[in-house]
Order: C-alpha cells, then sequence, then structure tokens
C-alpha cells in the first residue's frame, strides 16, 4: 500500500474549500454537492437527476472551475453521433503532402466532461460513454485512446420531458458511481439565488484544487480502513436488494426485478470510506455505509412492473433494505 | 478470522490489547450475569411449576422439588459461560455498539491482528486506542441485563410465593380451594377414593367430586396437631401441655364436627322430604349426594316450575316441606323458608311460591356451605388419633370417643353406607356375644378390626368394605363380623335399622350426649358402658328395606 502525498488534514481541507466554492454559486443541493464530491474522490462518476433550472449544469461547470481542471459540455440530442463523443480519424494532410489519418479527440477528451441530458441521446450514442467510464480509454478504429486523469462524467437527465427520450441501459446506469438528486430549493434557497444571481456579479470561483491533487486525494480515501463486519454489512446490503436472495426484505420480493450489481458494494464502501474521512473518522462505520447506500444503489435496482403501477421508488426499496438488514448477521 | 496478539512493535497496538483484554473480562463477567440471571429465570419458572403442581395435586413439597431446578439451571449456566469467553472483537463490537464509537475498536483491533500498515492505519489505530481506553472507564452493561434480571428476580418472587402459600396452605384460615380437576389426578391418593364414594354409579360427574374437596375449616386444629407434633418433637413442650393442647384440638374438632352434623342433618330431612314428591327427587338427589349448590339451584328450579305442577303435587310437596320444617327446630332458619315455601305452594299465586322456594334453594346453598366434607373431617380424626397414639398408649375410653365422634361426622347421606358402622348398627341390636368378640381395646375402630384406621378412608370407601359389601334387597347376607370390633347405636329406633332421631324431633342430640355402646363384647343396648361415645351412622332411607329385609330374614340375628 503506497501512501500519498497529501495529508488527511489536507484532503478534509481541500474538499471542503471545494464544497465552499460550490456554496458560493450553488445556493444549498448540499447533499447533492456532498455527492460530487465524494463521487469526484472516490473517481466515479455521477449521474445528476433533476428538474430543468435547478442549477445542475452550473454545479457542473463550478466545480470544474473550483478543482481546475479541462471542463468539456457534451448536451446530448437525439442526432448525436458517437463520434461527436469519442472523436475519429480524419483525413489529414501534412506539409509534404502525404494524407493519412489522424484521430481528432471528442469532447469526451476532458477531465471533468458534462453529459447534459444524456437521456435525450439515442442509446448508441449513451452507450459511446461506456468505456470511457469504465476503462478510461476510447477505442477508435482499434487504436485505444486514454482519457486525462481525473477523468470524471457529470450526466444530467430530466424527470419528466420523458417524450423523445432514451432511458439509459443498465450497463450505462451502472456505471455511475452516485445517482443525486437535485431538489427543489426552498424559499429561503430561493430568495437567496434569486439576490445572487439579480445582483452585481460576485467573484469568480477559486480553483482550490488541481488535477494532481485530486488523483492524490483519490488515492488517499483508499487508504482508510473498513473492518471486514462493516464491509459484510455493505455486501448484505447489496444482496437484500437481490428478489432471490435468502432474507431479502418483503418489499425486495415484491417489488425488485434486478437487484445491484458488484459495483453497487464497491461504490458503497469507497464512499463511506470518504464520508468517514469527512467525518473526521479514520475507518468506516455503519452510519457512513447507511449514509452513501441510497445514491449508490437507487440507480442499480430495476424495479418489476407492480412497483412502477403502485408508484413504488427505488429509495423506498432502499429504505426498506437499510431496515430489514442488521448491522451484525 | 482469529485475531492474535499484535505483530506490530508498537506500543499503541500493545497499549489496545490491553484495554480490550479488559473490555473482554467485563464483557464476559456480564455474559455470566447474563446467564445466570437467565437460568435464574429458567429454575424459578420450573421451580414455580413444580410448587403450583404440587399445590394442585396435594403432594408434599420438598426443598429439593424446586431447588433442585434452580441449582441445576445456575450450574449448567455457569458451566456454560466458562466456554464463552469474548474474543477481541466480540469485546471491541460490544464497546463500538454500546458506547457509540463507530466501529474504531473494532476496526482497529482487525488492523492490530493484521498488522498496521499506512498512515491511515496508524492514525486509526491511536484513537482507537483512546476510545478503548474511554471505553474501560465508561463500560455500559448490555439492555438485556436489566431485563434478564429482572425477569429472573420476578419469578423468583412468584415461585416463592408460591412455595410459601404451599407450605402455609394448612395453617391459612381458608385453604385455596383447588380445581376439581386436579383430585383425579393420579397423584391424589383420596381422588379415587372420593369419586367412588360419592358417586359409586359414576353418574354425578365432576360435580360430586366438588363436594370431596376440603372446605379447610379443619385446617386450624391440623395445623395446631402439626404445631404440637413438631413442639413435642423439639422437646418445646411437656407431657401435660401436649395433653392440654390435643384436649383443646380434640374440643375444637368435636365442636366443628357437631355443627357440621346439625347442619348436613338439616338438609337431610330437607332431602327425604323432598324425596317423596317426584318433582323434588331431583334436589334430593343432590343432598343425599352432598352437591348443596346443586341441590339450591334444583329447589329454585322447582319453585320456577312450581306452575308446571298439578296441584295434588303441589300439596305433596308442601305437606313434605311442613314435614321437614317441623323436624328441622335446630336449624330454624331452614325450618321458617320450609315453612314459607310449604304455605306458598299450594295457593294461586305463582310469585310468592317461586319466591318462597328459591329463598329455600339459596339456604340450601348457604347451609351446605357449612357442611364439612367428610373426608376432611375423616382425615382430621385421624390426625388427632396418630398424635395421640405417638404421644404414648392411650386409654381404649378416648379412643373410643374419637371412633364415635369421627363415626358421627361420616354420616354422609348419599354414601353407600354398607361401611362399618352401618353395619355394626344392624347387627347390635341381635347380635349374640360370640358374633362380635372382643377385639384389640386400642383396636376400637369400626373397620376390619385392625384399628389403625378408624375413620380413614378405609372406612369411606366401598373398597375397604372389609366386613361385607352392600347388597341390595333380597341379597342380604349374614355380616362376618365375628370377631371384629363394631358399634352400634345407643338408643335404636323402634325397629331395627331405624334411627331414633327419625321417629322423634326429641331424640335429635348431639352425638357427644347419646349414650354409646359398643358391641365389642355384643352386650345389649342397656348394659353398654356409658363411657363409650355415641354411635350416630344410620342406614340411608333408600336402603332401610335391605336391613329390614336382612333382619327379618333371622340371618342378623
Amino acid at each position: 500500500m503506497t501512501s500519498s502525498a497529501i495529508s488527511v488534514e489536507g484532503l478534509q481541507d481541500t474538499a471542503r474549500a471545494i464544497e465552499q466554492e460550490i456554496a458560493r454559486v450553488i445556493v444549498g443541493q448540499e447533499a447533492a454537492v456532498r455527492g460530487v464530491v465524494i463521487a469526484l474522490l472516490a473517481g466515479g462518476h455521477v449521474l445528476l437527476e433533476g428538474l430543468p433550472g435547478l442549477g445542475k449544469t452550473m454545479l457542473v461547470r463550478t466545480l470544474s472551475d473550483a478543482v481546475h481542471l479541462h471542463y468539456s459540455r457534451i448536451q446530448f440530442t437525439p442526432d448525436l453521433m458517437p463520434a461527436d463523443v469519442c472523436g475519429t480519424n480524419i483525413l489529414a494532410e501534412d506539409a509534404a503532402g502525404n494524407r493519412h489519418f489522424s484521430f481528432q479527440p471528442g469532447p469526451i477528451f476532458a477531465n471533468l466532461v458534462l453529459a447534459d441530458e444524456i437521456n435525450r441521446a439515442t442509446p448508441k450514442t449513451q452507450s459511446a460513454l461506456l468505456e470511457a467510464m469504465q476503462e478510461h480509454t476510447v477505442t477508435v478504429a482499434n487504436n485505444i485512446h486514454a482519457v486525462p486523469e481525473p477523468f470524471f462524467v457529470l450526466a444530467t437527465q430530466n424527470p419528466i420531458e420523458m417524450e423523445g427520450t432514451y432511458p439509459l441501459p443498465e450497463a450505462e446506469l451502472d456505471r455511475f458511481f452516485f445517482k443525486l438528486h437535485v431538489s427543489y430549493p426552498s424559499r429561503a434557497q430561493l430568495a437567496e439565488i434569486v439576490r445572487r444571481t439579480t445582483g452585481t456579479l460576485a467573484d469568480p470561483v477559486r480553483r482550490v484544487a488541481d488535477g494532481p491533487t485530486i488523483l492524490e486525494m483519490q488515492s488517499l480515501v483508499r487508504e482508510v480502513p473498513v473492518a471486514n463486519h462493516v464491509a459484510d454489512y455493505a455486501v448484505r446490503l447489496v444482496l437484500a436488494t437481490h428478489p432471490d436472495t435468502d432474507g431479502a426484505p418483503d418489499q425486495t420480493r415484491r417489488f425488485v426485478r434486478y437487484g445491484a450489481s458488484p459495483r453497487a458494494a464497491q461504490a458503497i464502501v469507497l464512499a463511506a470510506k470518504i464520508y468517514a474521512l469527512f467525518s473526521g473518522r479514520f475507518n468506516v462505520a455503519f452510519e457512513d455505509v447507511r449514509r452513501v447506500a441510497p445514491p449508490a444503489l437507487r440507480h442499480r435496482l430495476i424495479l418489476n412492473f407492480e412497483a412502477e403501477a403502485k408508484a413504488i421508488s427505488t429509495d423506498a426499496v432502499i429504505q426498506a433494505v437499510l431496515k430489514a438488514v442488521p448491522e451484525e448477521p | 478470522m482469529t485475531l492474535d496478539a499484535p505483530r506490530a512493535d508498537d506500543a499503541e497496538p500493545r497499549v489496545l490489547w490491553r484495554h480490550v483484554g479488559a473490555l473482554r473480562r467485563r464483557l464476559w463477567l456480564e455474559r455470566v450475569l447474563g446467564l445466570e440471571a437467565r437460568a435464574l429465570a429458567i429454575g424459578f419458572g420450573v421451580a414455580l411449576a413444580v410448587a403450583v403442581g404440587a399445590w394442585a395435586t396435594l403432594t408434599p413439597l420438598v426443598p429439593a422439588h424446586y431447588g433442585g431446578p434452580v441449582a441445576a439451571a445456575v450450574g449448567l449456566a455457569l458451566l456454560s459461560s466458562l466456554f464463552r469467553y469474548p474474543s477481541p472483537m466480540d469485546a471491541a463490537k460490544a464497546a463500538d455498539r454500546r458506547l457509540g464509537l463507530r466501529e474504531r475498536i473494532g476496526t482497529a483491533v482487525e488492523l492490530a491482528g493484521l498488522g498496521v500498515q499506512g498512515s491511515l492505519a496508524r492514525r486509526q489505530l491511536a484513537t482507537a486506542v483512546d476510545a478503548a481506553g474511554w471505553a474501560r472507564q465508561n463500560w455500559r452493561a448490555g439492555p438485556s441485563a436489566g431485563r434478564d434480571l429482572a425477569v429472573a428476580a420476578g419469578l423468583g418472587l412468584l415461585a416463592a410465593a408460591v412455595i410459601l402459600v404451599s407450605s402455609l396452605e394448612d395453617r391459612l384460615p381458608a385453604a385455596i380451594p383447588r380445581p376439581s380437576i386436579w383430585s383425579l389426578l393420579p397423584g391424589d391418593p383420596s381422588s379415587a377414593e372420593r369419586a367412588a364414594t360419592d358417586d359409586p354409579a359414576g353418574a354425578s360427574g365432576p360435580a360430586t367430586l366438588a363436594r370431596a374437596e376440603t372446605s379447610g375449616r379443619t385446617a386450624a386444629v391440623v395445623r395446631s396437631l402439626e404445631d404440637l407434633r413438631r413442639a413435642r418433637q423439639s422437646g418445646a413442650i411437656g407431657a401435660g401441655e401436649a395433653a392440654d393442647r390435643m384436649a383443646q384440638a380434640e374440643s375444637e374438632l368435636s365442636r366443628q364436627t357437631q355443627d357440621s352434623r346439625t347442619q348436613r342433618e338439616a338438609l337431610d330431612r330437607l332431602g327425604r322430604a323432598l324425596d317423596q314428591v317426584a318433582a323434588g327427587r331431583p334436589a334430593a338427589e343432590r343432598i343425599q349426594r352432598g352437591e348443596y349448590d346443586r341441590a339450591g339451584e334444583e329447589i329454585t328450579t322447582l319453585g320456577t316450575e312450581s306452575d308446571q305442577l298439578s296441584p295434588q303435587a303441589k300439596a305433596q310437596l308442601a305437606q313434605a316441606l311442613r314435614s321437614a320444617a317441623a323436624e328441622s327446630q335446630a336449624a330454624p332458619d331452614l325450618a321458617a323458608r320450609e315453612r314459607r315455601a310449604s304455605d306458598a305452594l299450594p295457593g294461586r299465586d305463582y310469585e310468592p311460591a317461586r319466591r318462597a322456594m328459591k329463598d329455600l334453594g339459596d339456604e340450601v346453598a348457604r347451609r351446605g356451605q357449612n357442611v364439612i366434607p367428610q373426608q376432611e373431617l375423616a382425615q382430621a380424626w385421624d390426625r388427632l388419633d396418630e398424635e395421640r397414639r405417638s404421644q404414648g398408649p392411650g386409654d381404649s375410653l378416648a379412643a373410643a370417643q374419637r371412633q364415635a365422634r369421627s363415626n358421627g361426622s361420616q354420616q354422609a347421606p348419599q354414601a353407600p353406607r354398607g361401611a362399618p358402622g352401618s353395619q355394626s348398627s344392624a347387627s347390635a341390636p341381635g347380635s349374640e356375644p360370640g358374633d362380635a368378640g372382643p377385639g384389640d381395646p386400642e383396636a376400637s375402630g369400626p373397620g376390619d378390626g385392625e384399628g389403625a384406621d378408624p375413620v380413614g378412608a378405609a372406612s369411606l370407601t366401598p373398597g375397604a368394605q372389609s366386613v361385607g359389601e352392600f347388597q341390595p334387597a333380597g341379597q342380604a347376607r349374614r355380616l362376618d363380623v365375628q370377631g371384629r370390633p363394631v358399634e352400634v347405636d345407643v338408643q335404636p329406633g323402634q325397629q331395627p335399622g331405624q334411627r331414633a332421631g327419625d321417629q322423634d324431633p326429641r331424640n335429635e342430640r348431639p352425638s357427644d350426649q347419646l349414650g354409646a355402646i359398643s358391641a365389642i363384647s355384643g352386650e345389649a343396648p342397656g348394659r353398654v358402658s356409658a363411657a363409650v361415645p355415641a354411635e350416630s351412622n344410620f342406614v340411608p332411607s333408600e336402603r332401610r328395606q335391605v336391613v329390614r329385609d336382612y333382619f327379618s330374614s333371622g340371618e342378623g340375628r
């Protein structure tokens, strides 16, 4: 195990600074911001879901400014092609007049990629992200191109206006570390938003971190120890989302068609480590697991028709699972 | 995963191990206490069940019965706890859970066992050492400890109370009545006898058994006898005082016997009166069986249905009640109600008749509550005799007095008195001296001549009729009493087998005022020593003909 250059205090300070900088622009949404930062430090990707105008795009842009990463935005539309995302080979001519194919990188070659309204692109285009999100590489014409590190995809989608959209395939969903809800602001928050956006321009967001710092932080958080019985709790939580598992709660048996994948357990434990560090601890507690389980699980549960007919949300199933699974078996 | 001592040479893992070791000891002690508390709860529960069972089945309760389960449970728990010493991880988890340490110690124990690597792991270990030290100072018992102790204490108190009640039952003013079903248990030695005695045909069912239960009115006497025995055995009292206390107990028991007899005789007279009318026979049968509550209900029902009776039946019933009232001088309340009922029955108004009969039924039920069951009286007298025998050789006179009293108490109207008392009364008037030879003076009981159980169960049960079973009319045979002690009425009726009091109310006297004879030597009534207590057995009405046939056939002479 290698030790990271950044200290725990440095990590905590940097994370806190990132959140503070984002908070200078984004009013409220603390949970979403915390989730985004956790995913960033975990090296995962985030699917942001919320109504239009709630600041999803602004959140991503602010984050890119705060961490000083190469930011790229892709507006997903039905006619967007994979090559528009990943890049393509184009015919180029050198000074000698020789023609050859040259790879023109797409917008995915950035540290921080905003896939705006990702569900408006066709599954073919959506799937263009799969390799990049998981392998951090892009294969074009048998040539593998690595995306820059850190690589962080933030996708947004609108839960309404479902006409003309293409629900993300399960494989794509599973590659997102967290799925975060961006909720409507409260009255006070809305008043603050109005005050900030209609007054004099505020100071620009300060850069509190950079790519290498993020990578060091990503390395450090993995050193947080987690006891076996705590990791086992996370595993049992994931297993409890499978309807055919012994001891699965009744809600799971009734409403879940497919449970969470092993990536969910990985995401829970890794996110719990980061959450523990944010809480000033050097070990993962059951509480951390419980706290990060909903965003890590909610997009990984595939509900059945009965659940849809009864308007049962994945969050309700997750809460049932959390209630049903004891900390100690 | 097995966690051993820390591999690292750092001091922190060792400090952590020391703290965790202390936590393990505390957790183990707590487990021992918890196991013991549960074991005590189980032991007390078993003891409670044993005590209740013993109380219900009249089984004597000795300390081993209730102490054994408790001791066994505690021992097993102690043995089990020896093999349940908690692991370091168990202790760490318990501390984390109880003190809200968020898995600090558990994670550190795991790290220390596997070898600490990485800066974060070391820092985690450092925080865990602090947390473990704090946990040692602030250890909190598990939530189940108090609950287990409370359950054990509650069960223990309950068991102690039941055991106390069981042991002191006969010292209470009135014993707690047991459910009648218990009297049928095999463990109750007298249940079958009682059932057979009360209902030879087995027709009356559990109601008959209910009368066989003890009333507890003789409990004080029995308790005084017990105290006397203990005091005598311990040498706390002298012979004179023992004799005085014995005399007091005997006097009290005599009084109770006489009271009970008075009540029962009054009810018997009413039963005989009712028996003369077809509509009153159910009530009469109940009275004969000693089921006075049911008899009261039958009489009330008879009054409720009096409008269904014919005028002749009403008149007959009224006449019978009037006759009973005339004979019930010793029970003025009952006589008054009988009289009122006899006055109201022939009348045209339904309501007064119904009310009068209901009052009569209530009086019968109330009076029946004062009748002490035969078994209880017999046992009390038996106890008294045992105590007297244990004091030393007693005189035959006293034994004869006791015998006479106890026999007088056994005049259950329902009992198939082919038992010795009735046989002796039947045989006495004409018995030849040789028929009843002189037996052992001590063996003055009416039984088989052994004299050891003058009033016990043997004299109450058909199975104990060693002298001769009851035979229906026409099948009477000679009583085989030669050489055996029997007793007869000192004032027999005008005819053999007829009780004097049946003919003349003026003859109704307490038993101790009745002259008594003993046919031990075959003496005629007029020549019987007056020192022998009265024998007041009588032949039940339904069996008198049997006795008459017996004597008229000449076999009895």
